[in-house]
């Protein structure tokens, strides 16, 4: 007569199967990607929380999801969520959206303002999805606050657009509005800007496609764009400054000026990439009415990386000599426009004084 | 002696050498290898990220084994609500004809395994495949040594009720 216990073993021991599809090398490559996303979306969420704290204290309403979505999986079953079956009418906004867990995020049709007919598509349709879609989360609660400011003397065209976020439980919750640059919306309980919304979209969309989700993992380089920052990951919010391993500097001389470095690109070493990262850290400050100008003279690019494989790119790219991104401006000291000078192999003439 | 600490490149190490066998746990409580997959590489996340305060080499094991488990009994509890057992087999090769008999025993086995809540299909898992003992059971799932002993009870009164399983029952 058999041992009850050992029938049991031995008839789970032939119900499993001998072993996994999945190579070791194949699944330590996963999970360390995995690892890596789940720590870009916590610091997300930290900045997405921290500006619905700031948010708080100047009495704006709250309405976030308070779940820890970076440590709990999402089981395979999620399926991306589909456009409705007629145009959004996005000309009174949108609810508030928690983006505090998200399996999906696609662009989908919307009315025109103009006369309720479908409004041209502009935005690529490719849904975002898996680690990409919660990158684009991290990234949007990350933005700060939207500054109707710096909107009031501009008169911006309405151009229509929504975004569908599918949700772990098949939900979904939609963004969107009729303008962009001065189109806010509310996300986390905070008006963000629909213009680095979309950013943050589209970026995070380049880098699924290309199936290069730790595009800064061989270290910072300069990217072939015309202008510099065209292309270059300045949306990237979620990027933990504090946290970059590498640096580097882009430099394109004024078509119409002088050459004020040496070099067009240069990396920062240890010391100097130390003076950089933390004055960018305690300076990144809001955009300010001025900044919003196309600076056709010299451009400077600052690209960091970090341990993890994620970059973020600052361009000097609006006629104010500061370095910009979907975070805010950054002035840099004296001390980091001399660490800028010396990655770029000198600076001549002294043009920087 | 005391071990050294894991470093960082211990862990494709310890993946090379023991996922294999966390998988085919992760499977049992499953029933899929997808699932499984994600389950199991959910659970190396959360032994990665942290790894560098995981101080002996022998804890990294229990440590997943744990977290596959309560990774598992998490996802149902909260987010899962489609689990259905379909009594087919999920094709993981092409069976010939001497396979037919390990395919039939494995899908009888995942269907008398579907029939048990989860909490009880994780102690038996722990228990009668991954060898751990009513404690370390116990803590593998946070719960108390008796919960195991009750929940172990039940589960082999409910699983001999399967004519594969009392086959070998003596009583």
């Amino acid at each position: 007569m058999t041992d009850p216990d050992a029938r049991l073993r031995d008839l789970l021991e032939q119900a499993a199967p001998g072993s996994p599809a999945l190579d070791p090398t194949s699944r330590t490559a996963a999970v360390v990607r995995r690892g890596r996303a789940a720590r870009r979306r916590d610091r997300g969420l930290l900045a997405g929380a921290t500006a619905v704290v700031l948010a708080l204290a100047v009495g704006l309403p709250l309405a976030m999801d308070g779940e820890d979505g970076a440590e709990v999986a999402t089981p395979p079953a999620a399926t991306t969520a589909a456009c409705p079956s007629t145009p959004i009418d996005v000309s009174k906004g949108s609810p508030d959206a928690g983006l505090a867990d998200v399996v999906s995020v696609r662009s989908c049709p919307v009315l025109s303002p103009a006369g309720g007919d479908l409004a041209e598509p502009d935005l690529p349709t490719t849904p975002l999805t898996g680690d990409t879609a919660r990158d684009f989360a991290a990234d949007v609660l990350a933005l700060p606050q939207h500054d109707a400011a710096v909107c009031a003397a501009v008169d911006e065209l309405p151009r229509p657009w929504a975004l569908v976020v599918g949700l772990p439980d098949g939900g979904t919750e939609v963004i969107g509005s009729t303008l962009r640059t001065c189109g806010a919306v509310a996300v986390g309980g905070v008006q963000r800007t629909g213009q680095q919304v979309l950013d943050a979209l589209t970026g995070n969309l380049e880098r699924q496609q290309s199936g290069d989700l730790e595009p800064g993992a061989d270290g910072p380089t300069c990217p072939a764009g015309d202008p510099l920052a065209e292309g270059a990951d300045t949306w990237n919010a979620s990027f933990d400054i504090a946290s970059a391993t590498a640096g580097m500097i882009c430099y394109v001389a004024d078509p119409m000026g002088s050459v004020e470095y040496a070099a067009t690109e240069g990396k920062l070493h240890l010391d100097t990439l130390a003076t950089i990262r933390d004055d960018l850290a305690r300076h990144l400050v809001p955009r300010t009415l001025g900044t919003v100008c196309a600076d056709t003279g010299p451009q400077r690019l600052l690209v960091l990386t970090d341990d993890e494989g994620d970059r973020a790119a600052y361009a000097d790219d609006r006629c104010s000599g500061s370095f910009s991104s979907a975070r805010g401006q950054w002035k840099p000291s004296a001390e980091s426009e001399a660490a800028i000078a010396e990655a770029l192999g000198g600076a001549l003439g002294g043009a920087l004084d | 002696m005391t071990a050294a600490p894991p470093t960082v490149a211990d862990f494709e190490e310890f993946v090379a050498a023991r996922s294999a066998s966390l998988w085919r746990s992760a499977y049992l409580l499953t029933g899929d290898p997808q699932r499984a997959e994600d389950l199991l590489q959910t659970a190396l996340v959360k032994a990665w990220r942290r790894w560098d305060r995981i101080e002996r080499r022998e804890a990294v094991e229990s440590y997943v084994r744990a977290a596959i488990a309560t990774t598992y009994t998490d996802w149902w509890r909260r987010r899962w609500n489609g689990e259905v057992s379909t009594g087919t087999l999920p094709d993981l090769a092409p069976p010939g004809a001497d396979e037919a008999d390990e395919v039939e025993v494995r899908r009888d086995v995942l269907a008398a395994l579907d029939l048990l809540p989860r909490g009880q299909r994780a102690v038996v898992v722990l228990r009668y495949f991954d060898d751990l003992t009513v404690e370390q059971t116990a803590g593998a799932l946070g719960i108390g040594v008796g919960t195991v002993k009750s929940q172990t009870s039940r589960a082999l009164a409910a699983l001999r009720t399967s004519p594969l399983f009392a086959e070998g029952d003596p009583s």
